[in-house]
């Protein structure tokens, strides 16, 4: 248990030695010696050098939002595996995504541009989007007042294939924005600032310590619904209680940053080497390494092709999916 | 001590009654087996009494208490359930899926306490896991997760234990040594047990009291020799047997006789 605890403050401090160095890196480079500088002429409060401008204004929120999505992804991700008992489940394995991609599409191409609690108009459709279909998938998948965990899984897969197809009709009726929203459906944290920092922070802090609250009971899930039912675990209820919890995680993160793959199936699966199956201390570790992930994948997607910026959501999948492969091969047990 | 009091119980599903009027006491400190081919009834008796399955009619009473008068969390912390077969999706180790057994007293989000901590190092020793502590479930034999499930079932203080086949899927010596366990588990701290079992022999050696199963009834219920007759044995199970005498134990020997009842028709 020590052990566990020691692994979760390791992660931390890695964390926070990369969040230290995605600060520095950029088109911009600031380097240690200016650091103290810089930061002094920010907590005055009077930002007038670019350095000042442009850590404050681009690159710290863009950094923060970066740690908070993945976050977001990664406990997702784990809350799902866990209520799904499935390791091929993944923040978006309900509908989410086709969801959020669905509304986007739909605002792109209707030319919407209204703005609302520091969310601009494509936010907001992903955010809404993303719930509504976790809702239709819930609502769909429910029999005779139950609600079956393989149903569930399938009205998802239904779902995100109806939804995946109206998308692409959108976009070949409308080519000539086709790359508008074939951009936002690659996921970017470009240009994003205290505003958008400041509309996801809450969502995402519940929906953290919701699933993390929930630890117990998924791991009581572990030995099936029947024996879980058996040491009290009412069904409903906390099926109800997972998928708030990861529709709003899921739901903050592509409202934040489009549709980022691959996060939220691989962290729970690395959290598990390291930590165990032990979702108390899962979901934690899950948070850590989604922040970590995606943070390192954003500082590469702004900086390693010069002065233009990859989508980031290319650069999950390019790293995630070889370490995913590299993990089967060397897995032990059923990790 | 809770005697568990089975009264007119039928159960089954709303379409299809499985099992009708079962009235059956079990006492506790005693080895309840349930005994009966594919299909009479065990499983869906279990599920009845743990309560997945709603009673079609009658009831059933534990220490005078009408079982359907108790919520669940009240209900979890009386029974404790092995189902016939129980999945380990995930690598828990074997100390924090005893842990859950907690579950019942204390919830799904406070820490456990200091006593609960205790239960659990005392169901872990109790059940000889305690080299096994640090263990992953998914990499245990048969014979330690089932260990392991008997070891939360002591930390849920359950008074009554309901075993559906403990032994499926064991080699001999596993199925003795649970068997022996649950045995004496039952008799050390005086649980209500009922478990049901495949192998009829098994069933001789350890039962204290049989309850035999078949045409959607309760045929007999009484000791290993009493029920495990020649007669009752082909009324229940559809097969002719020879009853022997165990050379050790002098418990009913049960050796079946289909070859010769397909020649002697042949």
């Amino acid at each position: 248990m020590n052990r566990k605890v020691l692994i979760l403050g390791g992660l931390s401090g890695i964390l926070l030695v990369t969040i230290a160095i995605s600060v520095m890196v950029g088109s911009v480079t600031v380097s240690l010696s200016q650091f103290p500088e810089t930061w002094q002429e920010i907590s005055s409060g009077q930002i007038f050098s670019s350095h000042a401008t442009i850590l404050w204004k681009l690159r710290l929120p863009r950094i923060l939002l970066a740690c908070l999505t993945g976050a977001a992804l990664g406990v997702a991700g784990a809350g799902y595996q866990g209520l799904f008992r499935n390791p091929l489940a993944d923040p978006f394995v309900i509908g989410s995504a086709s969801g959020a991609a669905f509304g986007v599409a739909l605002v792109i191409v209707m030319g919407v541009q209204t703005t609302l609690f520091g969310f601009s108009a494509m936010s907001l459709a992903a955010f809404i989007g993303s719930l509504l279909a976790v809702l239709c998938v819930f609502i769909l998948a429910g029999r005779n007042r139950e609600t079956p965990m393989v149903s569930l899984l399938l009205a998802g897969v239904a779902l995100s294939t109806f939804l995946s197809a109206c998308v692409s009709l959108l976009m070949i009726v409308n080519s000539e924005k086709l790359f508008v929203i074939f951009g936002w459906l690659m996921g970017s944290l470009s240009g994003r600032s205290w505003a958008e920092l400041q509309a996801v922070t809450p969502l995402i802090a519940v929906g953290l310590v919701m699933m993390w609250l929930l630890s117990r009971s998924l791991d009581a899930l572990a030995f099936g619904e029947e024996t879980a039912a058996t040491l009290g675990l009412g069904r409903k209820k906390f099926l109800a209680l997972v998928l708030s919890a990861g529709s709003l995680l899921t739901a903050a993160a592509v409202s934040a940053a489009g549709i980022i793959g691959f996060v939220g199936l691989i962290c729970p699966h690395i959290a598990r080497r390291l930590v165990g199956a032990r979702h108390a201390y899962l979901i934690p570790a899950s948070a850590l390494l989604g922040a970590m992930l995606l943070l390192i994948a954003d500082d590469l997607a702004r900086t390693i092709m010069g002065n233009s910026e990859l989508p980031v959501g290319i650069l999950t999948a390019m790293l995630g999916g070889p370490f995913f492969l590299f993990l089967l091969k060397t897995k032990r047990g059923t990790a | 001590m809770s005697r568990l009091e089975i009264e007119n119980l039928s159960c089954g599903y709303p379409t299809r009654t499985v099992l009708k009027n079962v009235t059956l006491t079990a006492e506790p400190g005693q080895t309840l087996v349930l005994l009966g081919a594919n299909g009479a009834g065990k499983t869906t008796l279990f599920r009845t009494l743990s309560g997945q399955l709603p009673p079609l009619s009658g009831s059933f009473q534990l220490a005078d208490e009408d079982f359907g008068s108790l919520s669940l969390k009240q209900r979890v912390r009386e029974l404790a359930v092995m189902p016939q077969s129980e999945s380990r999706d995930w690598p828990l180790c074997v100390e924090e899926a005893v842990r859950l057994g907690r579950a019942p007293h204390r919830g799904w989000v406070f820490p456990l306490t200091k006593e609960d901590h205790q239960i659990v190092d005392g169901a872990i020793k109790r059940t000889c896991l305690d080299e096994l502590r640090d263990r992953p479930i998914t990499e245990l034999s048969g014979g330690e997760w089932r260990r392991v499930i008997l070891a939360r079932a002591l930390a849920q203080k359950a008074k009554v234990l309901l075993l559906d086949e403990p032994t499926a899927g064991l080699d001999l010596k596993y199925q003795h040594e649970v068997l022996h366990l649950v045995q004496s588990l039952t008799h050390d701290r005086q649980l209500t047990t009922i478990l049901s079992l495949h192998d009829l022999n098994l069933a001789a050696q350890f039962a204290d009291v049989i309850a035999l199963l078949g045409d959607e009834e309760l045929i007999a219920v009484g000791s290993p020799a009493e029920v495990l007759t020649e007669s009752l044995i082909e009324r229940a199970f559809g097969i002719p047997v020879s009853i022997l005498q165990h050379p050790v134990y002098g418990s009913p020997l049960i050796a079946p006789l289909s070859h010769w009842e397909e020649g002697q028709s042949g």
